[in-house]
């Protein structure tokens, strides 16, 4: 068995080329007998093998023509020309360019992609506004005392004492824009109020004026009429805070003199002072 | 220019290849002279030695390596790609004119039992070589593809293995049929192998 496992059929070849029919061993011949018939058929193939050997050997080779390299190397060079591509109403050869590659392309889906940025962008400013500028409110301890007071000075009613002159810190104001229209019909009506009652023959109680005092007490009272309106309209309107103060001091509400350090009395105008404190 | 000639003797035919694909008129020169001349002898003889056909093959070939190098698998060996290549051509051929093949073969192929009573070696040689083409062209195209790379091409079991695109193992099992097939073939010839094999052994 190993014998025949030693050889194949494929290695009759070499030993055909190799050795003689009596050369062999004898397992070699054992395996060449399974392939063939006799020792007669072993030599006849042996010759052929060799004769073919020598006659591939001794053949001369023909040459090819040489119009065959002349017509390669024709068609190698057209190979390369056809790499460019010279465009006749041009001076320079430009190559193809892909239509996806071409500038204008380029610009254009880059104009596209901006404007849809910037589009985007504008958007979202707008559910979102920009605060440029917020009010803000001090906190001042005197302010809270003030409102305690007021509010005493409304519940007690008519036995309490008159008013006494309110003192509110000075600090800085800052009022809000107010559309004028408003701001201004407020005022109007005020200073018809104003001048109504300045116009009345009957003299107030306790009042013992001059009319030009009276005027100007008027003056006064509606300039700050108009900026407790302004405050009022912006607060309902916004919700920016405001920080309102008073350069002046009110020493005698109901009294419409002023008080000895100039300052005007608020009087009829605490429901005003309410709305201003709240609106904080 | 001598010394790039030199280079590219140097090369390796895939590196000609590689360097052809990239339009290299040296590479090209130097693969035309390695293998022009032994493909158009291989067309020549599996195209019944028409030269005309032979010509034609062997630039329509080579024009296939000019337009499609990118085709050339460079981790493949460029002897056995090539022959792959020729092969299939004539595989093409062999199915177009499959009648001509076989009216070509009735021809040239003389009856058996002819003898002759002057050993003249060149004349017994080259009635020899006819019978023997005449014998082979009668043969089915794969054994005779298998015979003609080993015995005239020259090449090893595992490159017509890799051409013919089968086992080892069945190209010597082709190669050993073929063989056994021709001996009967021939066997009119016997005397004048026997005659031409002893001239041989004689040869210093």
């Amino acid at each position: 068995m190993k014998h025949q496992e030693k050889y194949d059929p494929e290695d009759i070849e070499s030993l055909l080329k190799n050795k003689q029919f009596y050369e062999l061993y004898p397992e070699e011949r054992e395996f060449v007998l399974k392939h063939m018939e006799d020792e007669h058929e072993y030599n006849r193939m042996r010759r052929l093998l060799l004769e073919i050997q020598e006659i591939s050997a001794s053949d001369d080779l023909l040459n090819p023509d040489a119009s065959i390299r002349k017509n390669l190397l024709y068609e190698l060079r057209k190979e390369k020309k056809s790499r460019f591509v010279i465009w006749l109403n041009a001076v320079f050869a430009a190559p193809e360019i892909p239509w996806w590659k071409q500038s204008g392309v380029r610009v254009s889906f880059g104009v596209l992609i901006l404007l849809l940025g910037v589009g985007s962008i504008l958007l979202l400013n707008d559910n979102n506004p920009i605060v440029l500028a917020e009010n803000k409110q001090s906190e001042n301890p005197q302010t809270e005392e003030v409102l305690d007071s007021l509010a005493k000075d409304e519940s007690n009613g008519e036995n309490s004492e008159p008013n006494q002159p309110v003192e509110i810190s000075t600090d800085e104001v800052q009022i809000s824009e107010v559309p004028a229209p408003v701001a201004l019909a407020d005022v109007e009506v005020v200073q018809e109020e104003k001048v109504s009652i300045a116009q009345s023959d009957e003299p107030s109680a306790g009042a013992s004026q001059t009319s030009a005092e009276i005027a100007d007490n008027y003056k006064a009272e509606s300039d700050q009429k108009m900026t407790l309106n302004s405050i009022e309209t912006t607060s309902s309107t916004s919700p920016a805070r405001e920080m309102v103060s008073f350069n002046e001091t009110a020493k005698n509400p109901k009294s419409n003199s002023p008080s000895e350090d100039g300052s005007v009395v608020l009087n009829e105008h605490s429901d005003l002072i309410g709305l201003l404190f709240t609106a904080r | 220019m001598a010394t790039a000639k030199n280079t590219y003797q140097n090369w390796h035919d895939e590196h000609l290849m590689l360097a052809l694909g990239k339009k290299d008129e040296q590479a090209f020169e130097e693969l035309y002279v390695r293998y022009g001349k032994l493909m158009y002898n291989y067309f020549h003889r599996m195209l019944w030695k028409d030269k005309e056909k032979a010509r034609d093959f062997t630039q329509e070939l080579f024009t296939k390596l000019i337009h499609k190098p990118e085709l050339f698998n460079a981790e493949r060996n460029f002897k056995t790609w090539l022959y792959s290549i020729a092969h299939n051509m004539c595989k093409n051929e062999y199915a177009k004119h499959e009648v001509r093949r076989n009216a070509h073969s009735e021809i040239k192929y003389t009856a058996p039992g002819i003898e002759t009573e002057k050993a003249d070696k060149n004349m017994d040689k080259n009635k020899f070589k006819e019978e023997l083409t005449a014998a082979l062209n009668e043969l089915d195209e794969v054994k005779r593809t298998t015979f003609e790379l080993r015995f005239y091409q020259e090449m090893s079991i595992q490159e017509i293995s890799e051409v013919m695109e089968c086992s080892e193992g069945t190209v010597k099992s082709r190669l050993f049929y073929t063989l056994k097939q021709l001996s009967e073939k021939l066997k009119a010839f016997e005397h004048i192998l026997a005659f031409l094999i002893s001239l041989m052994l004689l040869k210093p």
